[in-house]
């Protein structure tokens, strides 16, 4: 099977880069992963967050793609907690994203719900 | 049912089937999925959810991505066959994930490699043209001399960046600011230094220069846009 082009998007990757960008746009610039699926769930038709294995691949899909960047987040500064991921949209992701139609959820969008701290 | 007892669970999943995948790459996965795990448990009971819901939402997760999970395992086995290991240990903090494919130039990046060839070779033709063809060596002075040396060094760091950005080798990126300030400088002091006479004998220069400097100053604000610095992290 040929490869995938990075203009090319599933429509889970697709609605990532979405959901990046709308951060990024509220002045979010990074996410990471347990961040992300809960913007998802909120903005979109489903009740479930993400599974781990989709999620997390189609993250690491994207960076291969030169979409997002990513990287560990400041040890010194995480205290109590596990080190998180942390995801940013690149310049190639937006534009990306920005020329591609939006994808859509699949029934009625939920009411966004509070970002988890 | 307590939520921590099936976030170890799907700890113990993780672990599997990374096993005997790159230190690297099965480390990544883990801390990831560790931190998702907290930080689910974390914000579900923060906005009121019972353990039990918590718990089987986190079980849902895992089970609805298995497939993915062995998908993503297949890849990195595919990928790891075909490079060497690369991580320094299963600690290893800093660990990226080995990249299966070749790093991606950004669109900017190219252009800009692109137009760094082109003055490099433009810069090295034009002096040679001045030095020998229309002024002669012998007419050289030193004025002239100091016009042409820098142009000569800036005409090597814009081939040498233009290499090193196509190739996105690590000091392409600070080649690039050199290359970027380098040009502003120079051209500016040329064109301030010799405006007047410019517009006389060679307008063309002139508003040749002053695109110089406009470019420059649009290619470094593109230079720290944090994709393209990272496009040469990750290569």
């Amino acid at each position: 099977m040929p490869r995938r082009s990075p203009e090319t998007l599933l429509p889970l990757e697709a609605e990532i880069l979405d959901v990046a960008l709308s951060m990024l746009r509220s002045g979010q610039a990074t996410f990471h992963g347990f961040g992300l699926a809960h913007a998802m769930r909120a903005g979109g038709a489903s009740r479930s967050l993400t599974a781990h294995g989709t999620l997390y691949k189609a993250l690491g899909r994207l960076e291969e793609f030169g979409l997002l960047t990513s990287r560990w987040e400041d040890a010194t500064a995480v205290e109590g907690r596990p080190r998180r991921r942390l995801y940013e949209l690149t310049m190639d992701g937006a534009r990306v994203r920005e020329r591609a139609p939006a994808a859509k959820p699949v029934g009625r969008p939920r009411r966004a719900a509070a970002e988890p701290a | 049912m307590r939520p921590e007892r099936v976030a170890a669970l799907v700890a113990r999943w993780v672990r599997f089937y990374t096993r005997d995948l790159p230190t690297a790459v099965a480390r990544r996965r883990v801390d990831e999925i560790d931190a998702d795990l907290h930080d689910h448990i974390t914000h579900e009971r923060a906005s009121g959810t019972g353990d039990r819901r918590i718990a089987t939402s986190i079980l849902s997760r895992m089970v609805r991505g298995v497939g993915a999970d062995a998908s993503w395992r297949g890849d990195q086995l595919k990928a790891s066959a075909h490079r060497p290991e690369t991580s320094g240990g299963a600690m290893d903090t800093h660990a990226d994930i080995p990249r299966a494919s070749s790093p991606q130039r950004p669109v900017s990046v190219t252009i800009l490699a692109v137009l760094a060839a082109l003055g490099g070779v433009g810069a090295v033709l034009g002096v040679l043209a001045g030095a020998f063809v229309i002024h002669g060596l012998d007419s050289l002075d030193a004025t002239d001399a100091m016009i042409v040396t820098p142009a000569v060094a800036l005409a090597a760091v814009y081939l040498a960046f233009a290499y090193g950005a196509w190739s996105l080798r690590s000091w392409g990126w600070p080649l690039g600011v050199v290359a970027g300030v380098g040009s502003i400088v120079y051209t500016t002091v040329v064109l301030v230094g010799g405006w007047a006479e410019l517009m006389r004998d060679a307008p063309p220069l002139a508003i040749f220069g002053v695109l110089v400097v406009v470019i420059a100053a649009v290619g470094l604000v593109i230079w720290f846009r944090p994709g393209v610095r990272a496009a040469f992290e990750r290569a």
